[in-house]
C-alpha cells in the first residue's frame, strides 16, 4: 500500500513538475520576445529621436541667417543630437540588412552634417551659397525620407511582433489555465483512486466487524488485495475463525461449568440440608479464626443471628473480645493437629446453666496441610443434671445406708440395679464402677472419625 | 568670554552659509569662441572634452561658442564679451592689434608641428601648377581673415605679380572653412582651393581621393597654430590658471583623452612674438592689419 501511494504521489509530483516545466519554458520563451519587444519599442524611440533631429536640424537649415534661425551653438546642439540619435542605432544589433541600412543612414547624417557646416560657413558667394543650401536641403530631405521608410518598416514589423507577442501571452495564458486543469483533475483521480484504495478495504473490514458483531462469528472477507489490506484481511478472517472457534469453546465451557456450577449448587444445597438438619451447634473455622459456616443451632446456641456469623471472628462476635478466648479448643486443635474436646458451663443469656460438650476436629486440606477446624457442639446439660441428680441420689443412698449401716454393695444386685437402672436408662450411662467418667480421646462422640463434622 | 566667542563662531558660520550659497549660484563662466577651422559642428565636439576639463582644473565655467565666420570672432569677441577664443593666426593677429588679446597657448599637432602652413591645391587632373594656369579659373577661398585660406593666397598672386584678385580669377568665393574649401575642389566646385596643411593633411587620412585626386602647388611660410588668446582684462590667477591647465595636459592621465579627442599631441607657450611671420605675410600681401576689413564679400 505504501508503495501504490508513493507511486501515486510520485506520479501526481512528475506531473506537476512537467507541467509547470513546460508552463515555464513558454513563458520564458514569451518573456523573452516580450523583452525583445519592449526593446523594440523602446528602439522605436530612438527612431522617433533621430527623426525629430532631422526636422530640426532641417528647420534650422531653412532659418539658419534668417529672424527665426537659431544661434550655431544651438543649431550645432541638434546637429550632436542627430549625430548621438544616429550613432545609438548601430548599437544595437540588427540583421546584416537593416545594419547596411543604417550604416547608410549614419552616412547620409555625416554628409548631411558637411553639407550644413558648408552652407552655414560659406560666404560671399550667393549662387554658391544657395547651392550648397539646396544640396544640404536635399541630403536632409533623403535622410528624412530614408528614416522614414526604415521607421514604417520597423513600425510595422513592431506591430506583428506586438500582435503575435500578445497572442503567444493569451496561448500561454491558456496553457496555464490547461495546465492548472490538468492538474487539478489528475490530482483529483490520485485523491479518488487513494482514497478508493484505502477506504474500500476498511469499509469490507468494518462491515465484516459489524456482521460479527451481530453474532456472525467466523466471518470471512474475500481477500483479492495483495497490499498491507490483503494481509490484514486475512488476519481478520484467521481472527473471526478464531473467535468462532473461541466462542464455541467458551459455550462447551460455560455449559460445563453451568453443570458443575448446577452440580456444586445441588451439592452446597446437600451440605446446606446436610449442615443444617445437624441440630447440635456446628461450626467451621479458618486460620484466621473466622467462621467459614455454621448451622442455626450454633447461632441459636451463641443467640446471634445466622447471616450475621460468616466470615467474622468467633472471639470478636460470639464474645465481643479482641483476641482469643484464654484455653480455646479450636486453638488447641490448630496447635496440635489432633482433635479435641472439653467440657463447658455456660450460662445463657435467660440466666440458665448449659452444660456443653464441645468438640473439635482438624480438617485438612488436599495438600495436607491443617486448613480449618470442625467445632461440635452438643448440649449435655440434660445428663449433667443426671449426673448430678445421680450423685445426689448416690449421696443420699450412701447417707441413707450409713445411716442404716448396711452396706449397700451387699445387696442384691438386682435390688441395687433396681435403684440405679432408671437413672442410668434415663441419662444414658454405663455403669462403671466409679463416678469418674472417661472418654476415649480418639473421637469418642457422635463423629466416630476425625477429621469430619 | 567663552560666550562672546562661542556667539561669535556661530554668526560667522551662518553669514558663511548664504556666501556660499551666493558663490555657488555666482560660479563664474568663460566664454571662448571657435572659429568655423573645419566642420563647425565636428569642431565643436573637438573642443568638448577640453571645455570639461578645463571648466574643471580652472574651477570655472568654460563655455564655447562656435562662430560661423573667421571675420565675425572680433567683432563678437567685444559685442558678445568673450573673454578669450581660439583665434587663427590672421585672427590672432587681428585680435592683438585690435582688441590687446593676450595669446596663452596653442596646440602642438600630431606631426609634432605647432605652426602650420598653407597650401594652394588642385585637382591633379586640372593643367594648373603655376599662377599661370589659374588665370579665369574657380577659386575656393576659405575667409578673409585667415592666414591659409586668404592671406596667403593673397600674398602668393602679389608675389606672382596678381594684385586684382577679383578679376583674375573667373569667379571665386569664401567656402567657410578650411575642409570646405579642399572638399570644393575635390567634387569640382573649384579648381584651385587654400587651406592649412593640418586640415588639408586631416582630410586626406579620412578621404583616400585627396591623395589620389590633389595636388599642392603653392605652400606658404610656418605661421603658429590656432591658439588661446584671451582679453586683457581678465584676471591674472584665472589667466595663469588656463594656461597652466593646457600646458600641463599632456602629463596629466586626464587630459590623454582630451588631447585624443582634440587631435594634439600637448600644448605649448605662446606669446606676441610668435605671431611676427603672420604680421610679416600681412605686409607681404599688403595688407595693413589695424585698418583691414575682414568681412567677407
Amino acid at each position: 500500500m505504501k508503495r501504490k501511494i508513493l507511486l501515486y504521489l510520485l506520479a501526481l509530483f512528475l506531473f506537476m513538475v512537467l507541467s509547470a516545466g513546460f508552463a515555464t519554458l513558454y513563458i520564458v520563451k514569451t518573456t523573452g520576445t516580450l523583452s525583445r519587444l519592449v526593446t523594440l519599442h523602446q528602439i522605436e524611440d530612438l527612431r522617433k529621436d533621430l527623426i525629430m533631429s532631422i526636422q530640426a536640424v532641417q528647420s534650422d537649415l531653412y532659418t539658419v541667417n534668417t529672424a527665426l534661425g537659431r544661434r550655431l551653438d544651438e543649431i550645432s546642439d541638434n546637429v550632436s543630437r542627430l549625430n548621438k540619435a544616429s550613432s545609438n542605432c548601430t548599437t544595437c544589433h540588427h540583421s546584416p540588412e537593416i545594419t547596411a541600412q543604417l550604416n547608410t543612414i549614419r552616412s547620409m547624417v555625416l554628409e548631411y552634417e558637411g553639407d550644413l557646416s558648408y552652407f552655414i560657413t560659406t560666404s560671399a558667394n550667393s549662387p554658391h551659397i544657395l547651392k550648397l543650401k539646396m544640396d544640404a536641403s536635399a541630403t536632409g530631405n533623403k535622410l528624412l525620407m530614408e528614416t522614414g521608410k526604415m521607421s514604417i518598416q520597423a513600425s510595422s514589423r513592431l506591430e506583428s511582433m506586438t500582435r503575435d507577442v500578445m497572442s503567444k501571452i493569451k496561448k500561454t495564458g491558456v496553457i496555464i489555465f490547461g495546465m492548472m486543469i490538468a492538474t487539478f483533475v489528475f490530482g483529483a483521480a490520485v485523491a479518488l483512486q487513494l482514497t478508493a484504495a484505502i477506504t474500500r478495504p476498511i469499509d469490507i473490514l468494518v462491515e465484516a466487524t459489524r456482521r460479527i458483531a451481530a453474532g456472525e462469528l467466523g466471518f470471512q472477507v474475500v481477500v483479492a488485495d495483495k497490499t498491507e489490506f490483503g494481509e490484514l484481511a486475512s488476519n481478520f478472517n484467521t481472527m473471526s475463525a478464531a473467535l468462532k472457534d473461541g466462542y464455541a469453546k467458551l459455550e462447551t465451557e460455560i455449559a460445563e461449568r453451568k453443570q458443575t456450577a448446577a452440580a456444586l449448587t445441588g451439592s452446597e444445597s446437600f451440605l446446606n440440608n446436610i449442615f443444617n438438619s445437624i441440630h447440635d451447634p456446628f461450626c467451621i473455622f479458618d486460620r484466621d479464626y473466622r467462621i467459614v459456616r455454621a448451622n442455626d443451632a450454633y447461632a441459636q446456641l451463641k443467640n446471634v443471628q445466622l447471616t450475621g456469623l460468616d466470615g467474622r471472628c468467633c472471639y470478636d462476635v460470639l464474645y465481643d473480645r479482641t483476641s482469643l478466648c484464654d484455653n480455646c479448643i479450636v486453638q488447641k486443635t490448630f496447635l496440635s493437629g489432633d482433635a479435641c474436646a472439653k467440657d463447658k458451663l455456660v450460662i445463657a443469656s435467660d440466666g440458665h446453666r448449659m452444660w456443653l460438650e464441645i468438640y473439635t476436629y482438624p480438617i485438612l486440606a488436599p495438600d495436607g496441610q491443617l486448613s480449618h477446624v470442625v467445632e461440635y457442639t452438643r448440649d449435655i446439660t440434660e445428663r449433667k443434671k443426671t449426673e448430678e441428680a445421680l450423685r445426689e441420689s448416690e449421696e443420699r443412698y450412701a447417707l441413707a445406708a450409713r445411716r442404716q449401716r448396711r452396706p449397700l454393695g451387699l445387696e442384691p444386685a438386682g435390688q441395687y440395679d433396681l435403684l440405679l437402672a432408671p437413672v442410668e436408662n434415663h441419662v444414658g450411662l454405663q455403669r462403671t464402677g466409679n463416678c469418674e467418667r472417661t472418654r476415649g480421646m480418639a473421637g469418642q462422640g457422635p463423629s466416630r472419625r476425625p477429621g469430619r463434622a | 568670554m567663552k560666550r562672546i566667542i562661542r556667539t561669535a563662531y556661530f554668526i560667522s558660520i551662518l553669514m558663511l552659509v548664504p556666501l556660499l550659497a551666493f558663490s555657488q549660484a555666482s560660479r563664474q563662466k568663460l566664454l571662448i569662441g571657435l572659429i568655423p577651422e573645419m566642420n563647425v559642428f565636428k569642431q565643436k565636439e573637438r573642443f568638448r572634452l577640453l571645455g570639461d576639463y578645463l571648466s574643471k582644473k580652472t574651477g570655472v565655467e568654460v563655455k564655447f561658442t562656435i562662430l560661423s565666420r573667421y571675420g565675425n570672432i572680433i567683432d563678437r569677441f567685444t559685442s558678445e564679451a568673450m573673454d578669450g577664443a581660439f583665434f587663427g593666426s590672421f585672427t590672432g593677429a587681428l585680435a592683438i592689434e585690435k582688441l590687446g588679446v593676450v595669446p596663452l597657448a596653442r596646440p602642438v599637432n600630431l606631426d609634432n608641428t605647432s605652426s602650420y602652413r598653407g597650401y594652394l591645391f588642385v585637382r591633379r587632373d586640372s593643367k594648373i601648377r603655376d599662377v599661370n594656369g589659374m588665370k579665369g579659373k574657380r577659386m575656393a577661398f576659405v575667409e578673409k581673415a585667415t592666414t591659409a585660406g586668404y592671406i596667403f593666397p593673397l600674398a602668393y598672386l602679389k608675389e606672382h605679380g596678381i594684385v586684382d584678385r577679383d578679376h583674375f580669377f573667373g569667379s571665386s568665393y569664401f567656402a567657410g572653412s578650411h575642409d570646405a574649401a579642399i572638399h570644393a575642389v575635390l567634387e569640382g566646385q573649384a579648381d584651385i582651393g587654400a587651406a592649412k596643411h593640418s586640415i588639408y593633411d586631416r582630410v586626406k587620412t579620412d578621404d583616400p581621393r585627396v591623395a589620389r585626386d590633389l595636388v599642392i602647388i603653392a605652400e606658404s611660410p610656418w605661421v603658429p597654430s590656432n591658439g588661446l588668446c584671451v582679453r586683457k582684462g581678465l584676471d591674472e590667477g584665472l589667466k595663469q590658471k588656463l594656461k597652466q591647465a593646457l600646458l600641463s595636459l599632456d602629463k596629466d592621465p586626464e587630459g590623454a583623452a582630451v588631447l585624443r579627442q582634440f587631435g594634439a599631441l600637448r600644448f605649448i607657450d605662446t606669446n606676441v612674438t610668435d605671431y611676427r611671420p603672420v604680421f610679416d605675410m600681412a605686409q607681404k600681401a599688403g595688407i595693413d592689419i589695424k585698418q583691414y576689413d575682414y568681412r567677407n564679400k
